[in-house]
């Protein structure tokens, strides 16, 4: 316990971080210069519409950018149980591939395509395990595999000897997240774990993951574009827009201030179960295209209170009591106004 | 309601034939005895979990499918899909797909997608009134400057422009009716609002009626808001009313756990995480019996369960389920606890 004092409260760092594409005549920046906290034992959820830069933010704590983008500046610290910190960028491909999954899995969009047709369940997770030098014996493994499945409320016999096809999409993504779970990592992504799955299975899935953050302590970092998944799930919600982050903070001041205007854009064209339907109204305007950016802050010409100075500069992060960032010239005022 | 329906489902059965062992096909029962009547200038929605047979509903009602047995009427006549040679009354129905890429015929542009329907449908117009109408239809849907998207190819329009696109294909032969299967799922969630008021618009301005299929009772609340939604498990019509009664006070098992489901946008509000349901494995939909579908995941089941079960009408909607007096009548809400 002595030792949780020292412990840094993130388990991982972006530093102005930058991602991008180079292409044959430009170069797209996919994200921008962004700091974010992961805190350690919490939910942290990546919140934007699709190419606002969640996944490739996500998927380059393990190196996992689909190509050809790359890091063009800044670094990820992460920082382990063991107390020491570690610069993502600075590992070899060799350490990078014990890292992985070792300390950070993921959970991917499409669990029909992340898993191996080819390969029953039972051949993946060894696999997995064989990759990583487990010390375990055989029994022991299968022991251990069964342990995960059944934690997942899956029927171990039956998914351990079944190909993917023959199992649904929701015991597909509960094979993926006990898969995730195999190495006993302290970080998950989880990339839209629910998008191709209905609402009853939706909640059971998040609920699923809500206990392994609670009993088993482990981090998560969420990317969805569902902001009410994110109101009911997550401690703290980062908002994306054209690949910077626009809006950081727990999520129930978040919630409450709407500081941001295209949080409070985001949170106002949704529409709820409850409360008044006349009350959502959409964001005007379409998502910015990322090879021809608007100047200034990029929100700017969808933004209902767009002054002079939004056009010309882009503006810096601000940050405010509670720990509330936002990306915006008037992210003070708009509190108390 | 007196008035006539402008569509009428009938009994409508489906069963698709899987090969199964040697001898015996397997059937696959996807919709069971489905009723239902659509009336002119109203928004019906369809929810429920995939594999409930709602697209498989969608399809049959712009008769692109038969059904296996039962009727299908339109405008008070009998017809039997787009296959048959009263084809021409057909195109008052139409259809708008989920995946609006794979709608639109990737090699052709807009201007080409937009101009072959209207053209099949009545060849004595002139080009020129066919241009006229195309712009008429783009400034309908709101893709201004038109000739800035006619030339276009679809790969070069993004997702909720390609949707209204799709939108403008559909209303471009005055249909009467229009299902739209989950026209907003691959939509950002910005830009859906806009859509969805898009399609209230002309509901309310070209009086047309629309068929909502979607999995997500939110956008279907907001599209339907007085309309009437029913709820699909397994090919059937569990429950069937007003979407503000059927949300506030649902009474069929399945919808109580449905809407349950639903996230609520606001994380002040904690609800009951615990589905009430027995199991979240879906039934089968091989060789049904005459019994309640839902019966292995309901909590209120019973020995009538097993029998053949009616629909019975409350006071609020039409629920297909044998032992309502055990369900609990209290809104899913204040199950859910209050806001503070």
């Amino acid at each position: 316990m002595e030792n949780k004092n020292i412990l840094n409260e993130n388990i991982a760092e972006f530093k102005q971080i930058s991602i991008e594409y180079p292409l044959k005549k430009y170069t797209i920046k996919a994200v921008t210069n962004i700091t974010l906290p992961i805190k350690r034992g919490k939910i942290t959820a990546l919140v934007g519409e699709s190419g606002s830069g969640k996944t490739t933010l996500s998927s380059s704590i393990i190196r996992c950018i689909s190509e050809p983008g790359r890091i063009s500046g800044g670094d990820i610290y992460f920082y382990p149980k063991d107390g020491t910190e570690l610069h993502l960028k600075d590992l070899s491909d060799k350490q990078m591939r014990k890292f992985r999954w070792a300390k950070v899995s993921m959970v991917f969009q499409a669990a029909q395509s992340a898993l191996n047709p080819v390969l029953t369940v039972r051949d993946q997770f060894f696999e997995t395990l064989q990759e990583h030098d487990s010390p375990l014996s055989k029994e022991e493994k299968e022991k251990h595999v069964r342990g995960l499945l059944e934690y997942v409320k899956l029927d171990a016999e039956r998914v351990l000897s079944s190909y993917p096809h023959e199992l649904s999409g929701g015991m597909k993504q509960r094979v993926m997240i006990a898969f995730s779970l195999i190495l006993d990592p302290e970080l998950i992504i989880l990339d839209e774990p629910t998008t191709a799955l209905d609402v009853i299975t939706q909640s059971y899935i998040f609920n699923l993951l809500k206990d392994i953050n609670r009993d088993l302590g482990i981090t998560m970092l969420l990317m969805t574009h569902d902001i009410s998944v994110v109101a009911k799930f997550a401690d703290y919600i980062g908002v994306m827009y054209g690949g910077r982050l626009m809006e950081y903070g727990d999520v129930k001041s978040v919630f409450k201030w709407r500081n941001h205007p295209y949080t409070e854009g985001l949170i106002g064209a949704t529409p709820s179960i409850i409360g008044d339907v006349d009350l959502v109204k959409p964001i005007e305007g379409n998502p910015p295209d990322l090879m021809n950016l608007p100047s200034g802050c990029i929100f700017s010409p969808r933004c209902p209170y767009c002054k002079d100075i939004c056009k010309t500069a882009e503006p810096d992060m601000v940050e405010i009591d509670g720990g509330l960032k936002g990306k915006c010239y008037f992210y003070k005022e708009a509190k108390n106004g | 309601m007196d008035r006539s329906p402008l569509m009428r489902l009938e009994n409508i059965n489906m069963v698709f034939k899987k090969p199964g062992s040697l001898l015996k096909d397997r059937n696959i029962h996807v919709l069971k005895d489905i009723n239902l009547d659509i009336y002119e200038g109203e928004i019906v929605a369809i929810v429920g979990e995939s594999g409930c047979g709602k697209t498989t509903l969608g399809k049959i009602i712009t008769g692109l499918i038969r059904p296996t047995s039962g009727n299908v009427y339109f405008n008070g006549n009998k017809v039997s899909g787009v296959f048959s040679k009263d084809i021409s009354s057909y195109n008052q129905v139409q259809f708008i797909q989920q995946d609006s890429y794979a709608a639109l015929n990737p090699v052709r542009t807009i201007y080409q997608s937009l101009y072959a329907p209207i053209k099949t449908s009545n060849r004595k117009l002139k080009t020129k009134e066919i241009d006229d109408k195309i712009n008429e239809l783009m400034a309908l849907v709101g893709l201004l400057p038109a000739e800035q998207y006619l030339s276009k190819y679809p790969h070069q329009l993004s997702g909720g422009q390609r949707q209204r696109i799709l939108m403008a294909r559909a209303i471009s032969l005055n249909p009467r009716l229009i299902v739209a299967d989950e026209p907003v799922s691959m939509i950002d969630v910005s830009l859906r609002l806009s859509l969805l008021n898009l399609m209230k618009e002309l509901n309310k301005k070209l009086n047309m009626s629309f068929v909502y299929i979607s999995h997500d009772l939110s956008t279907t609340r907001y599209i339907a808001r007085n309309g009437r939604v029913c709820v699909m498990y397994l090919g059937e019509i569990v429950e069937m009313g007003n979407i503000g009664d059927v949300i506030e006070t649902p009474r069929h098992p399945y919808t109580r756990a449905l809407i349950q489901a639903v996230p609520v946008p606001d994380p002040e509000y904690h609800g009951n995480d615990d589905l009430p349901l027995k199991s979240m494995q879906l039934g089968t939909l091989e060789d049904r019996g005459d019994g309640c579908s839902f019966i292995e995941r309901c909590l209120y089941s019973c020995d009538k369960c097993k029998q053949k079960i009616e629909h019975v009408t409350t006071d609020t909607a039409q629920v297909l389920c044998c032992n309502l007096e055990n369900v609990p009548k209290q809104s899913v809400y204040s199950l859910k606890g209050k806001k503070k």
